[in-house]
């Protein structure tokens, strides 16, 4: 942890004192702003719109914070050569994916905290001054597990985008290919439903394929509880439970498939 | 090739462009892996990442992380080195002072020109005294001023017994630091003795340079 927790603090200030960084929470603040404003322009249901702005803005800034922000810093770190910095002393490539890791997850962290803290005065803002459109059942509960897990999914992508960071020459193409899975990810649990319910004629062979897809790719839908958070519906703790676990295996997988791979790359 | 770098001597890496200098550095340090055959650091294989704890590294290109200040940079490599925080800001400190970045310890790097961003390599390379510096063309993107101080340098950390691995062009440089040398064309080692023996006494290493390098070049 010597070299793990220093490397990711290293990453946070990096990450902290970056333009991209200031022009991505303007545009936060934006959106928190609207989130109190818009909800007046409807007749009702002013708090679901409040709570479903408040979360995607979560959702959006860690999205453009891993898919632009973290890419940028470590791609530069391989393409300017910084890592060599790092791996001079007596870090190891694992330290240096885990400190790297573990730093845009503190970044993740903090932005996550910040907009949460918004949306939570948002709320009480509008359930003082619109009491009558509170939502039936509104709880504070599901509302701090649909953030939490909105984290968590926000996570469990940074480690694709690691993953794909650590064999990809160019970090466009890492960029690419996370935004793909990030795609077939959060939709993959809708196709699987319209077959389930059979909306859709498939062949047996295009079945097979979509469980093998539902094994690779993460289904990033199970993580999302939004819908349960706007109208206050009641969270299963078992489903919850299972959401984690799951997250903790697939983040942890791909962490050690991103340092075997890294490992072996050659850092010329 | 195959060589042997003594301890407590200045050893000089010496090739023309495209000799594969820079490549076996990147090899030594690990960033890139040889084929075939095995590089041993202070008696330890060099995958270990332990083995680069008494190595101080500077590449041929610094580039550090563009918002860190100096003083953050160097914190950052004492605590991976385990050092205690007090003697990184000592140690930092003085050698900020030795090499003219004192005032400018709490600016953003990116804000460095690029003998500031060297000298600051030389600090981060050095913080941890190490036994063994390995450095990648150290005077390249030195002022005059700033090439008399890093040579100042590293005649001091020869005096303090050091081992000091470094290539270069500049062959007056090399004269005057090294005891060995060892000089590589086309990824072949063509030399790898004392200095004595390379000049054999009468000519200048200048001569004994490129005379082995048009011999090479000639007989292939």
């Amino acid at each position: 942890m010597n070299t793990i927790f220093p490397l990711a603090i290293l990453t946070l200030k990096e990450g902290l004192r970056h333009r991209m960084l200031h022009g991505i929470a303007i545009l936060a603040l934006l959106m928190t702003g609207a989130s109190t404003l818009i909800p007046s322009l409807f007749m009702y249901d002013l708090g679901k719109v409040a709570i479903d702005i408040g979360l995607s803005t979560i959702t959006m800034s860690g999205m453009l914070i891993i898919f632009f922000l973290a890419i940028n810093i470590i791609g530069k770190d391989l393409d300017k050569k910084t890592i060599y910095m790092v791996l001079a002393t007596s870090t190891s490539r694992a330290q240096y994916i885990l400190g790297k890791f573990l730093g845009v997850c503190l970044l993740l962290l903090a932005s996550f905290l910040f907009l949460s803290c918004l949306l939570f005065v948002t709320v009480c803002v509008l359930n003082a001054t619109l009491p009558h459109n509170v939502i039936a059942n509104f709880s504070w509960t599901t509302l701090l597990y649909a953030q939490l897990f909105l984290f968590l999914e926000l996570v469990l992508i940074a480690s694709v985008v690691f993953f794909f960071m650590s064999f990809c020459s160019s970090f466009y193409i890492a960029l690419i290919l996370s935004g793909s899975i990030y795609l077939i990810g959060t939709g993959i649990e809708s196709v699987q439903l319209a077959l389930a319910a059979k909306e859709i004629k498939t062949s047996a062979g295009l079945s097979a394929l979509m469980q093998w897809i539902k094994w690779i790719f993460p289904n990033l839908s199970a993580f999302d509880l939004k819908t349960l958070a706007a109208y206050g519906l009641p969270v299963h703790h078992e489903t919850l439970a299972l959401t984690f676990a799951y997250w903790f295996f697939y983040t942890t997988l791909l962490l050690l498939c991103t340092i075997f791979f890294f490992n072996r790359r050659e850092l010329s | 090739m195959s060589f042997n770098v003594p301890e407590k001597t200045v050893f000089g890496f010496l090739g023309p462009n495209g000799a594969g200098k820079s490549t076996t550095i990147k090899m030594i340090m690990d960033f890139i892996r040889p084929d075939t055959g095995k590089i041993h650091i202070c008696g330890q294989s060099h995958r270990e990442p332990l083995a680069r704890k008494r190595v101080g590294f500077l590449p041929e290109h610094p580039y550090y992380y563009d918002n860190l200040t100096a003083r953050e940079l160097l914190d950052f490599l004492g605590k991976t080195a385990d050092m205690p925080t007090s003697l990184i800001r000592s140690r930092g400190d003085a050698l900020l002072e030795r090499l003219q970045l004192a005032d400018a310890a709490d600016k953003l790097l990116r804000t460095y020109s690029k003998g500031m961003q060297q000298r600051a390599g030389f600090a981060a390379a050095l913080l941890h005294d190490p036994d063994l510096l390995i450095l990648d063309e150290p005077l390249s993107g030195l002022d005059p001023i700033g090439r008399h101080m890093i040579i100042n340098l590293l005649m001091e950390l020869k005096q303090a017994g050091k081992t000091i691995f470094f290539s270069s062009h500049i062959l007056n440089d090399i004269e005057r630091l090294c005891d060995s040398v060892a000089i590589l064309n086309c990824g072949r080692l063509l030399f790898c003795d004392s200095l004595a023996t390379c000049t054999g006494g009468t000519s200048t290493l200048e001569e004994a340079f490129v005379t082995m390098i048009t011999n090479d070049d000639l007989s292939q």
